[in-house]
């Protein structure tokens, strides 16, 4: 799975990171019980502050998505906890992006449109 | 020099002025991109890409003629000096074509309207798990390397009952070896440090990347390995030589097959390097990183964000580091200072050959001078006085200047360590003089004025 951070985005590094490991869990693209690479070596190899990975693979295991142990570094978790619900954050978030395409002339059915298809990614 | 100059041109020349430059990564250190390709875009870069190969080959030629010129100079030292600076200065020449295409490309990229999105990539699937180092390979090339130097000392100590002349004990042998050695030990940590290079991201196919980084890491590290090899038969070879009579001769001999394997290792490791970054480029190369800006004239590294000190070469051979890292300040401020400092040892190099021998005889001593006053030896000190004719002599420097004119400083001479010398050879005679703890050999410009020194000590 390839990460791309970009440094001009108002979105924090640690979030970019943060944002496009739990996207490639959802797409599949990061296998259940997968290793990620190491802090240093993540960090390492974008030429960023260890701090930085280091804040985003805490959220990470905060949230649930990975597991860290100091012997075998980070990995996927096997079973992410499924609360069959959003998180009053991303349920804001949500209804900011609704009212956006409502405002931008998104129809009901071109929005249902969209999410189909990223649910499909 | 010629030996290891006349190959690093041709091997700069095809790793940095492309002739198919389409196929390259990049072309004059700067990303090479798909609207480099369109339409008129092509026609204007490939002006830039033969304007500057133009002058490159003109450079190569010039360049070529004045190293071979330089074999005729007649003296070894002036030949040495001259070869010195010009290799300063050849390093600096050949760059500027490169220099002028990189500064063109990145204009003609604000033309186009190309502006970096300061994008960094990184594939989860390699980062930091990526080593091709044969590590028991390259730790047993210099493992081999290091029972090579103990042979050498246990002969300069006599407990290997080898005869190397007039040089055993002299630890000339040992400092042959440990030449070669060190040079392998320098590789040490280079070879580990390219192994863990970041890996680069030329495709969302993570196979694509894990192949060609792993290919490059290979090429390196199989390169590391043949030079380390080739500095232990030189060492061998090194020893080896101690036990004939024309020392020097085969030496010389030595040190030109030496650059030659070395040189042909570089040419093999730079060809393989080409036709890796051909392959990938050509096929699935599809994401490139836009740092073009952070490559002052496309040879040095400036990124203040990048926390990474050592970084590839966008030439695709080699690596250096980053100068806003602040270990890289310091880096570079120490190669400043070894270039003004090698420069300066080159004058000062140049005036003890222009500056004559001056050897003042007083009452109470014998005072050898040259810019300042080498030696004073008390004549009440002075047991004994011979003169004898220079070419009889078996000199081995141990510390201090041997230039054609000039051998001045602790030496080895006849197989006696520890000797003080302050003569010039090609006075053809000089003076032996013995006091109670030491022994100098002295001379003045000529040998009729060796000759008049001596007859002074003599009657005294």
């Amino acid at each position: 799975m390839i990460i791309k951070i970009n440094e001009y985005s108002d979105v924090p590094i640690y979030l970019q990171i943060r944002n496009q490991i739990v996207m490639g869990i959802s797409s599949g693209e990061l296998a259940a019980g997968e290793q990620l690479p190491t802090v240093r070596a993540l960090s390492m190899e974008i030429g960023i502050n260890t701090m930085t990975v280091s804040k985003a693979y805490q959220i990470l295991k905060s949230e649930g998505y990975i597991l860290t142990d100091r012997k075998n570094g980070a990995r996927v978790r096997m079973e992410i906890n499924q609360s069959k619900s959003l998180s009053a954050q991303n349920k804001d978030e949500l209804r900011r992006i609704v009212s956006e395409a409502k405002i931008a002339g998104l129809s009901k059915a071109e929005f249902d449109k969209l999410t189909e298809e990223m649910w499909g990614e | 020099m010629f030996v290891c100059a006349v190959p690093t041109f041709l091997i700069m020349y095809f790793m940095m002025y492309p002739r198919n430059w389409k196929a390259r990564k990049r072309i004059f250190g700067v990303n090479n991109r798909d609207e480099f390709k369109q339409g008129a875009n092509e026609a204007y870069v490939d002006s830039i890409v033969k304007a500057r190969n133009k002058q490159a080959t003109v450079l190569l030629i010039v360049l070529i003629a004045i190293a071979t010129g330089l074999l005729f100079v007649p003296s070894l030292n002036i030949k040495l000096m001259a070869y010195v600076i010009f290799i300063y200065v050849s390093l600096v020449v050949y760059n500027i074509p490169f220099a002028l295409g990189n500064s063109e490309l990145k204009k003609y990229k604000k033309v186009l309207g190309i502006v970096s999105e300061k994008v960094l990539y990184a594939d989860l699937k390699t980062a930091g798990r990526l080593h091709a180092l044969n590590r028991p390979a390259l730790l047993l090339a210099d493992a081999v390397g290091m029972i090579i130097l103990v042979v050498a000392l246990l002969c300069d100590f006599k407990v290997i009952p080898l005869n190397f002349g007039v040089y055993t004990g002299t630890f000339v042998c040992t400092g042959t070896v440990a030449i070669f050695l060190m040079m392998s030990l320098i590789l040490l940590p280079i070879a580990f440090m390219v192994d863990n290079y970041r890996n680069e991201v030329i495709s969302e196919n993570s196979d694509v990347n894990t192949n060609y980084n792993r290919a490059k890491k290979r090429n390196f590290a199989s390169y590391i390995i043949m030079v380390s090899w080739i500095n232990n038969v030189a060492a061998l070879l090194g020893l080896g030589i101690f036990f004939f009579v024309k020392v020097e001769v085969l030496s010389i001999a030595l040190i030109a097959v030496y650059l030659l394997a070395i040189m042909g290792a570089t040419a093999l490791f730079a060809k393989n390097s080409i036709a890796l970054n051909k392959k990938y480029v050509q096929g699935e190369a599809k994401l490139a990183e836009d740092d073009d800006d952070y490559w002052l004239l496309g040879m040095f590294y400036y990124n203040p964000n990048d926390r990474r000190l050592n970084v590839e070469k966008r030439v695709g051979v080699g690596g250096t580091i980053n100068m806003a890292h602040p270990a890289g300040k310091v880096i570079s401020g120490i190669l400043a200072l070894i270039i003004v400092g090698s420069i300066v040892a080159l004058i000062f190099v140049g005036m003890m050959m222009a500056t004559p021998l001056r050897i003042i005889n007083n009452n109470d001593a014998v005072i050898c001078h040259q810019m300042w006053d080498e030696y004073t030896i008390t004549k009440s000190e002075i047991t004994s006085v011979e003169l004898g004719e220079t070419k009889d002599l078996n000199l081995f420097r141990s510390a201090g200047t041997a230039i054609d004119n000039l051998y001045k400083g602790v030496f080895t001479v006849d197989g006696k360590n520890g000797c003080r010398l302050f003569m010039n050879p090609e006075a053809g005679k000089y003076i032996k003089i013995t006091t109670g703890d030491r022994t100098y050999y002295i001379s003045g410009n000529s040998a009729e004025e060796t000759e008049a020194l001596y007859s002074d000590l003599a009657a005294q």
